[in-house]
């Protein structure tokens, strides 16, 4: 007798209507879900600039301080990358210091070749480690950003990465 | 006889493992949902970049999130800010009270340990990107991160 009452008393959930609520729910997030494309980050320390002037046109070098008797290396205080731009705001040309690194649409190849050019001058011992970009003002920020990624990848003579680098627009 | 059999038939489902496993899925979207992603201008094209290093943020980096538009123009979640100059001179002000809060000794005067995040259409004009770096720094910040996409393919 006191078993039957017992199952008698037994209650059961109505799990219908919890299971109505967290299907909206699901449906809601699944709805809503959009995965974020995957960012990558060109990481740099950019002080505040304290003089205007980039580089020394003349030799005013004492002896103590002398540098490896490479022409840009010996004269310049940081080596600066001129970028210049055609007005749908690719690159139009590269020099480095004053010698010609690419002329017209930068490939990879010719940002490749900077990249090396920019990797010698900078790993010799006792070099300047600094690097100033000048760029035309018309430069789109996704030939700016490829110009970056191409000085951030050189190393100094220490085996550090290049991390010296100043911009600004012309 | 029959009537009885019907009653006995009355077949009820249990919906407890179809429940179990809609609130797994509801706990899986509610984690994987990204609340800082609305600071992210999702309508900008950013460039592409084959060897940019992903993302690197250690824990309690305090981020300032710069959308600048193929217009030039700075955007802050979905906002377009008219003035920007008095809007970074205020999340200056906001940034130097929280990292005070961390280290008491840091000045008005010191450099600024937030950094900025700059997140620039592929057709933004450098000229753009290179006023909103120039009023950061005047307002002492250093830490600059320009964010591109990986290379096609990878997301």
């Amino acid at each position: 007798m006191r078993k039957k009452k017992k199952s008698s008393n037994e209650v059961q959930l109505n799990l219908a209507a919890m299971l109505d609520m967290a299907f909206q729910l699901l449906a809601f997030f699944i709805l809503t879900f959009k995965p974020a494309a995957v960012e990558v980050e060109l990481r740099m320390n950019l002080p505040m600039q304290q003089g205007v002037a980039v580089y020394k046109e003349e030799k005013t070098e004492t002896p103590q301080n002398s540098r490896p008797p490479d022409g840009v290396v010996a004269i310049y205080e940081a080596i600066p990358v001129h970028v210049d731009a055609e007005g749908d705001g690719k690159i139009s040309g590269i020099k480095l210091g004053q010698r010609s690194i690419v002329t017209g649409p930068a490939s990879e190849g010719s940002l490749a070749l900077l990249g090396q050019e920019l990797g010698k001058l900078i790993s010799q011992p006792n070099a300047v480690d600094r690097v100033e970009i000048v760029m035309s003002s018309k430069l789109n920020y996704a030939e700016f950003i490829r110009v970056m990624e191409t000085c951030t990848k050189q190393k100094l003579a220490n085996g550090k990465p290049l991390s010296n680098i100043n911009f600004k627009v012309k | 006889m029959s009537g009885s059999l019907a009653a006995e038939d009355n077949v009820e489902p249990n919906m407890t493992p179809i429940l179990d496993m809609v609130f797994q899925l509801i706990t899986f979207f509610m984690l994987v949902i990204n609340f800082k992603g609305a600071a992210l201008d999702q309508s900008l094209q950013l460039p592409i970049l084959g060897s940019a290093k992903p993302i690197e943020s250690a824990e309690g980096e305090s981020l300032l999130v710069l959308n600048v538009n193929p217009d030039g123009k700075l955007k802050v979640d979905g906002i377009e800010q008219k003035d920007p100059t008095a809007y970074i001179h205020q999340e200056a002000k906001a940034c130097l009270k929280t990292a005070q809060a961390e280290n008491p000794k840091l000045s008005s005067s010191d450099e600024l340990p937030t950094i900025v995040v700059i997140r620039a259409d592929v057709n933004t004009h450098v000229d753009a990107v290179n006023t909103i770096v120039t009023l950061c720094q005047k307002q002492r910040f250093k830490r600059f991160s320009f964010r591109a996409l990986s290379r096609k393919g990878d997301n």
